[in-house]
């Protein structure tokens, strides 16, 4: 895996300045059930496309930001900070 | 006191860099102990591009809300954070600068690319850092201060296999 | 030395003469000769044996291709003589031959063969009985391969190089598509960079006849700006990025856009005996002839599928050699054939070879029509036979970067069908390879390129739309497509893959034994997996399971090609052995004093200074110094820092005042403990956290993380390495730091978890009032730079007598001796808070919402099955960490995570995950350890001063 990842902040940037933090999760808003808060803990879609997931600037600004990547190419269709990406599906 | 007084450098007491006591070499040379300061708030300029001061002070936009001061010396502006300790700095100089950081960073420094005041956080000699170019053929290097004996060691190896 | 005459194409320097040794023997050689040319001048014909029969086996590709003239050079195996330039005092050897190449005693194999070795022979006959595998193995291994490695690598060092290019566009290939490519691209104002796997770009131009062509074009392009990269073969396709292998520089490429050029292979043909040395490739005798100005034979018979053959049977003639007779198997001749009249060369249409025979080398060829009906044939005396059995487009660096392929009918080839966006082909690679379209085909690729830059304006868009209808009208002169083996043509082996020694017959054998798909038929024959990478073997094999099985070869389809596609040394993709290493500030220090330096994640830490149990009791009875700088730390600031913390911590943290500190515990959603660590508040707005060293860049991460989701009014700065961390510990800490600073350190002043600034030694420092250790502590936070003059003044101010350093291992006894944990090493990702020991670590009560909170609530009203306990080991052995705790049936039911003997309690004691029944205090637990069973007591609270008075005092 070498692709290059676009930080909002600092443009292009190979893959491995990053660190991966996972796909998006809801966290529960409320008390959950136990069987919610397992799956909020322990479950992923794992999909194969494209997925919406959170990249770290590790070795740059130091910034979160979201990307959405199909799993199965690596391409990154786009990146945004938080609360910017838009709301469509992207299972 | 300021609440954060213990992060600045007391002037009358011995400072060490923590690269090695090699004085200057041929390519490269320790600037560890410039002031560096962090400023929240609105960044000054866009990002990518640093501004160069009056005072010789490099204002390096690293987000939209944090800038990093290097050099300079007038009075630190209000707010400010001096982070002088989190990293250590090493200057490139020469024709050679460029092919000499393609040896250990893997980015785009390209004059077309980055020309002189091109601020680029990211990672240096697989380490997080900074690289800004002061002149044409002068790049300033940041790695973290405990990493900065590493990236001289990274680097004089580096010049001395290009430059034999 | 045998030389032609000087030649205008040759790449020696014939002024100079170098020499190295061959098994021993010394070969003559000039700057400019490939090991393999002067070895091939000095009259070397046989070069290796082969990989299971040991037959051999001579130069046949000439060009890096085949894997015919591996050896070792200078104790690395695995090297291609034909490419590897002749140096000076080298020591080269051959491979995979006993005693020696002329006569080594396995060729017997050749002799036996049949029954000993079709493919699977060993998997079938040597899996039982099991026991004796590593037998088998040991006799096996010496049998096969490849060469061996040094038994000591440390005799052989190979510095390695890694250097980033980045580029508007990388043209791999340097042959005439590839040079015109990268000219054009320049032109329109792209920086470029273009790599060849040749010692000069110029491709095939060099050896047939082009070479002033050659050359102009590559000072054209570097006058273009273009960076030519020579002996520079691309590795693979990684997502964009190019790694090129070059002398001893990797090569990282990242260029917006590719264009492949690297033309074709060209494939050998089958027929018994296609494997004895003097079987070459035309290509490779051309190039024989032509770079080195060395005669690949004298007498020579040509055996073609396309005129290919014919350009190489009139320069070979013209360069000296003898053509007996020429075999096209194409039916009619074409207009280039034509020449072979006035050249006055014997050719016979319709016809090719079926068996090459020679004990040395090739001393006869047997010449047959095509269809194997007919029994006539014509034997031929000769001591050289050139095939060319069609040029197969090299398309896996193509397909690497996402492009697809076809079988193209007409050529009988997988040939490119695809491209991915942003990389192009030209060249023989994208079908347009022949001397009249490989310029007009490269131009339009670097012009393409160049729009995709945007840069491509004016007559550019013109002169693109000209150059595709011109290679659209081209035609195609016609080759014929060699057909599959069958070996009733004539006796011997016909060797489809010369890597692994597989012949037809076995491949046939694999389909009839059902592996009939040719992903599984490579792997139960081994075809295209060895060191030619099925440069020489695909195509053959894919022809072979079309005829064994039926199918069409589009249904066959190929292999995947997977990097590296060139030989590269694994030092090359390793770089140069840098690790980025932490040192603390005051490292130098602790060289000085003698200190053993040992890893601690990506920090070098003094471990201990010689003494690590005196250094623990010194701390006891007097006062040690110890280098926490290494410890995570974080300013967090802000309006909402109290909160923000608040909801990271299971224990409140806005309630603490300023000058105040308090322990706290990370823990995730699933409450489990990922950190600790302590935290002070500086002021109001402001908090100072420190956590584990190990642990820092994680906390910062999960910080920033949750500050990107929550959105607070908060900053965030990692100022881990900006401040130097040391802890004056022990009944005399007092005393001493009151010699360098004139703060009132009185407990009333200064009390037990208050953090205070003042100037230590003159140098502004925040001091905490903690103790890890358990005795009266103050750890010092001051500025990195400072760090060296404040440990020399400490020390001078403690004196020898009263203040000692000590390092790692004696802070893992004295923290021990208080049960305080070490992240990691007495948790892991199954510990919560409260299973761990420190339910007080944990608010359940607090008003706040925090991380962990719901998990915690859970654990709380279900306690878990283990808990985390000290305990005692009376009879004074010490286990290793990770040794076993037993349950009463004497099965597995926790571990032992610490253990140390402590000399200030003259005990042994120790951490351990135990059943919950028994984490009281006074259990007995078993801990196994090496076959012996000890027998331990339980303790739950810190064996050293429990009510923690010392620490207070």
């Amino acid at each position: 895996m070498s692709f290059v990842l676009t930080c909002p902040h600092c443009g292009d940037r190979e893959v491995t300045d990053f660190a991966y933090g996972g796909e998006l999760t809801a966290r529960p808003r409320e008390q959950p059930s136990l069987r919610e808060l397992s799956a909020y803990n322990y479950f992923r879609r794992n999909v194969a496309g494209v997925q919406r997931e959170w990249w770290y600037h590790r070795s740059g600004c130091r910034t979160w930001f979201q990307a959405d990547r199909d799993t199965r190419t690596n391409r990154v269709l786009r990146v945004g900070l938080p609360g910017t990406l838009p709301q469509e599906d992207t299972k | 006191m300021n609440a954060l007084a213990f992060l600045s450098l007391t002037e009358s007491a011995p400072a060490h860099s923590p690269m090695p006591d090699a004085g200057t070499a041929a390519g490269f040379a320790d600037r560890s102990l410039i002031r560096k300061l962090e400023l929240h708030g609105q960044a000054a300029g866009p990002l990518g591009q640093a501004t160069h001061a009056d005072d010789g002070a490099w204002w390096c936009p690293v987000t939209p809300t944090r800038t990093l001061v290097l050099g300079g010396t007038t009075a630190a502006p209000a707010g400010a954070l001096d982070v002088t300790c989190t990293h250590a700095a090493l200057e490139l100089r020469g024709a050679h600068s460029d092919e000499l950081l393609a040896r250990f960073c893997a980015l785009d420094v390209r004059p077309a690319v980055m020309g002189v005041g091109a601020f680029r956080p990211g990672s240096v000699a697989r380490t997080p850092g900074y690289v800004l170019r002061t002149a044409a053929d002068t790049l300033l290097l940041l790695v973290g201060w405990a990493l900065g004996e590493y990236l001289w060691q990274v680097v004089a190896d580096a010049a001395e296999a290009l430059y034999a | 030395m045998t030389r032609r005459e000087p030649q205008p194409a040759e790449l020696i320097d014939r002024a100079q003469t170098i020499s190295f040794s061959f098994d021993g023997d010394t070969v003559a050689a000039h700057p400019g000769d490939t090991i393999a040319s002067a070895l091939f001048a000095a009259g070397r014909r046989t070069f290796s044996r082969s990989f299971k029969y040991h037959r051999r086996r001579g130069l046949m590709c000439c060009s890096g291709q085949c894997p015919n003239c591996l050896v070792a050079v200078d104790g690395a195996p695995g090297i291609r003589a034909c490419t590897e330039p002749a140096r000076e005092g080298a020591r080269v050897e051959h491979l995979n031959a006993r005693p020696g190449l002329e006569h080594d005693a396995m060729a017997i194999t050749d002799k036996l063969g049949g029954p000993f070795t079709p493919p699977g022979f060993y998997y079938k006959t040597f899996i039982r009985p099991r026991k004796l595998w590593p037998l088998y193995e040991k006799v096996l291994r010496g049998a096969a391969g490849l060469g061996v490695l040094p038994e000591k690598q440390a005799e052989r060092t190979l510095r390695t190089e890694y250097r980033r290019r980045h580029a508007d566009v990388l043209v791999v290939g340097g042959g005439l598509a590839g040079l015109t490519a990268s000219i054009a691209a320049a032109g329109q104002g792209a920086d470029v960079v273009l790599v060849d796997d040749g010692p000069a770009p110029g491709g095939r131009l060099l050896w047939e006849g082009g070479h002033d062509q050659a050359r102009r074009l590559t000072a054209q392009a570097q006058a273009a700006g273009v960076e030519v990269l020579r002996n520079a073969p691309a590795l693979g396709h990684f997502d964009g990025l190019v790694p090129a292998w070059q002398d001893n520089t990797l090569h990282q490429i990242r260029a917006k856009h590719q264009i492949y050029a690297t033309g074709a292979i060209e494939q050998p043909l089958m027929f018994a005996g296609n494997d004895l040395p003097g079987v070459m490739l035309s290509g490779g005798a051309r190039r024989l002839a032509s770079l080195w100005s060395v005669l690949p034979g004298r007498r020579a018979v040509i055996a073609t599928s396309s005129d290919r053959g014919i350009r190489a049977a009139i320069a070979l003639q013209d360069a000296g050699v003898e053509i007996v007779l020429v075999a096209d198997m194409r039916s009619k001749p074409t207009a280039t054939c034509e020449r072979l009249r006035t050249h006055k060369i014997e050719a016979r249409f319709g016809w090719t070879v079926i068996a090459a025979e020679g004990r040395r080398q090739v001393s006869r060829v047997t010449l047959a029509p095509i269809g194997a009906a007919s029994s006539e044939h014509h034997d031929v005396d000769c001591d050289l036979l050139i095939v060319s059995g069609g040029d197969a487009p090299a398309t896996a660096l193509v397909t690497q970067a996402g492009g697809r392929t076809g079988y193209d009918k007409q050529f009988g080839v997988f040939a490119l069908t695809e491209t991915p966006p942003g990389v192009f082909a030209c060249g023989q690679l994208a079908g347009e390879g022949t001397y009249q379209h490989a310029g007009p085909s490269g131009e339009l690729a670097g012009l393409l390129a160049a729009e995709a830059l945007g840069l491509a304006g004016g007559r550019a868009g013109v002169r693109r739309r000209e150059l595709r209808a011109w290679l659209d009208e081209g035609d195609h002169v016609p080759q014929a497509i060699p057909a599959p083996w069958s070996p009733e043509r004539a006796r011997g082996r016909a060797f489809a893959c010369l890597c692994e020694d597989v012949t037809a017959k076995d491949i046939a054998q694999g389909i009839a034994e059902g592996y009939d798909s040719i992903e599984l038929c490579k792997r139960f024959t081994t075809v295209t997996m060895g060191p030619c990478q099925g440069r020489m073997c695909q195509l053959t094999a894919i022809r072979q399971m079309a005829a064994g099985t039926g199918q069409r070869l589009s249904d066959i389809g190929t292999t995947t090609a997977r990097p590296p596609w060139s030989t590269v040394p694994l030092a090359a993709l390793a770089g140069r052995s840098y690790e980025p290493t932490k040192r603390s500030p005051i490292h130098r220090r602790h060289l000085q004093l003698g200190a053993s330096i040992r890893w601690a994640g990506d920090w070098l830490r003094a471990y201990d200074y010689g003494d690590p149990e005196g250094e623990a009791l010194a701390v006891h009875a007097s006062a040690g110094l110890i280098d926490v700088s290494t410890l995570g730390k974080l300013l967090v600031r802000g309006p909402d820092a109290g909160a923000f913390l608040d909801r990271l911590y299971p224990n409140r943290v806005s309630s603490l005042n300023p000058g105040r500190v308090r322990y706290g515990v990370l823990t995730s959603d699933a409450g489990r403990i990922m950190d600790d660590g302590t935290v002070a508040r500086l002021d109001e707005t402001t908090f100072y956290v420190t956590t584990t060293s190990s642990g820092a860049g994680a906390v910062e991460q999960w910080f920033s993380w949750w500050l990107a989701d929550w959105q607070m009014d908060v900053e965030l700065t990692d100022v881990s390495q900006a401040l130097a961390a040391v802890n004056l510990a022990g009944p005399r800490a007092r005393d001493i730091l009151t010699r360098v600073t004139s703060l009132d350190c009185s407990p009333e002043a200064f009390g037990y978890l208050d953090a205070r600034q003042t100037a230590v030694a003159g140098v502004n420092a925040l001091l905490l009032r903690i103790g890890f250790t358990g005795e009266l502590g103050y750890e010092l936070h001051l500025p990195s730079a400072h760090g060296e003059h404040v440990w020399d003044a400490l020390l001078e101010a403690g004196g020898t007598e009263s203040l000692r350093p000590f390092g790692l291992e004696p802070q893992r006894i004295l923290r021990l001796q208080k049960q305080h944990i070490i992240v990691g090493q007495d948790t892991d990702s199954e510990s919560t808070p409260l299973n761990a020991g420190m339910p007080w670590a944990v608010k359940l009560d607090k008003p706040e919402a925090f991380i962990g909170r719901w998990a915690l609530e859970h654990a709380a009203a279900h306690p878990g099955a283990s808990a985390l306990v000290g305990f005692t080991l009376p009879d004074g052995v010490v286990p290793r960490e990770g040794a076993v705790v037993l349950d009463a049936a004497g099965d597995a039911a926790g571990q032992v995570t610490s253990a140390r003997r402590s000399r200030q309690l003259d005990q042994v004691i120790g951490m351990a995950w135990v059943p919950s029944a028994l984490a009281a205090d006074g259990e007995a637990i078993t801990v196994l350890d090496r076959g012996k069973r000890l027998t331990g007591a339980v303790l739950t609270t810190p064996f050293h001063d429990p009510d923690g008075t010392l620490v207070r005092s």
